[in-house]
């Protein structure tokens, strides 16, 4: 695929796909990890449900965006029940176009937007 | 677990029958066992309302989330990925089915020599449209390796569509002679790149798993069956036969699922340089 100094045209993923995506980054992590960590990087501001969380990971993993780990941690640490998700190659190149894109318009709002508020 | 986080939990289980059914088996157990981490997080570290508060926002999430699920089931979750496929995608996938198809035909029905010759060679044309449309796909993800693992595909199946050119009109067997040795390098090559293809877009994971792990295992269950490496011979029938044969079958299999996606699943989306892992 040829690639472009453009970035993508609209934003690629919703917001709640996004923020699971980025959630899981480069660990591998379940339903409840996914939720903690979603709700931590947005210092508490999004706090998904189950609902929220599996109906996201379910079209993340029909997309090919996370696919189902099958590593577990110790057993002795954690519950053998509970399912694990990574980010594909797929996943890993979207999350990082929509970092990118993100990076790109607060680079670009910054300067003006601050200074309103400051 | 008590009582009376059970009695919550079969409660919870319960209100999930307003999902689709298919959804539900899928992820039920997940959100239960999700939904009793949050209660034993609001019961441990909450005051004594967390418990309603968790309940609360466990209705709304699946209220909204319910909803959702019903009538915007088969939607993208990236919007990018909501594009069809260009049509040449479309067309090169097209032809590595045909060129799939026409590799298993030969199991199920005779073919005349001449037909023969152009079904390899479109078998060999069509791996080579699956290895460039997959390759578009690829190349976002990780370009570099995606060039490592399509380039040795599309030089051996060139060369072995060579190959088979050269041999029309040839009066001895296309393994015979000076020129079956370089034949059966030829081949060799085809299937180890096919095989070595397969594991890098396995690797790469642009498309589902199935066709890319046919292709590995097939293609390596192919070569056992060459001549010239001796495992077999119509004189001394081992399972090698069987197996060389069932991952002939299996290689087309392969390419036929790749091309099927290739030709029918939304494309990747367009990524800048250096967004590859």
């Amino acid at each position: 695929m040829e690639a472009t100094d453009q970035p993508p045209p609209g934003p690629p993923l919703s917001r709640t796909a996004t923020l699971v995506l980025l959630a899981i980054g480069p660990e591998e992590r379940h339903g409840y990890a996914i939720m903690a960590e979603v709700a931590r990087m947005t210092e508490g501001a999004t706090r998904l449900g189950p609902g929220g969380v599996y109906t996201t990971i379910k079209r993340l993993l029909d997309d090919g965006l996370i696919e189902e780990s099958d590593a577990r941690p110790d057993p002795d640490l954690d519950d053998q029940r509970r399912r694990y998700y990574r980010l594909t190659g797929l996943g890993r190149a979207i999350a990082s176009a929509e970092v990118r894109r993100l990076d790109s318009l607060v680079r670009a709002a910054r300067p003006w937007a601050l200074e309103a508020i400051g | 677990m008590t009582s009376e986080r059970a009695a919550h939990e079969r409660l919870y289980r319960g209100l999930l029958r307003v999902y689709p059914a298919g959804f539900r088996a899928r992820f039920a157990d997940d959100m239960v066992q999700l939904f009793g981490d949050q209660l034993r997080r609001a019961r441990s570290g909450g005051p004594p309302v967390a418990v309603a508060g968790t309940w609360l926002r466990a209705i709304s999430d699946l209220a909204v989330t319910a909803v959702s699920e019903h009538f915007r089931r088969d939607r993208t979750v990236a919007h990018s990925l909501a594009a069809t496929p260009s049509t040449s995608s479309r067309l090169l996938g097209l032809v590595g089915v045909l060129g799939g198809v026409l590799l298993l035909a030969a199991f199920v029905i005779e073919i005349a020599p001449d037909l023969n010759i152009i079904r390899l060679i479109a078998f060999n044309a069509g791996a080579m449209a699956i290895v460039v449309a997959v390759h578009r796909r690829q190349a976002s993800v990780a370009s570099t390796l995606a060039l490592i693992g399509a380039i040795p595909a599309l030089v051996a199946n060139a060369w072995h569509i060579a190959m088979i050119v050269l041999a029309i009109g040839r009066t001895e067997p296309i393994g015979a002679g000076d020129f079956g040795l370089v034949y059966f390098w030829a081949s060799l090559a085809m299937w180890l790149t096919d095989a070595w293809f397969g594991i890098v877009t396995l690797r790469l994971g642009v498309v589902p798993r199935w066709g890319p792990v046919a292709l590995a295992i097939g293609s390596v269950l192919a070569v056992t069956g060459m001549d010239r490496l001796g495992l077999t011979s119509p004189d001394n029938p081992t399972i090698v036969g069987p197996l060389a044969l069932a991952g002939i079958a299996l290689n087309g299999v392969g390419w036929i699922l790749l091309g099927l996606d290739v030709a029918t699943r939304r494309s990747a989306p367009q990524v800048r340089p250096g967004a590859e892992s």
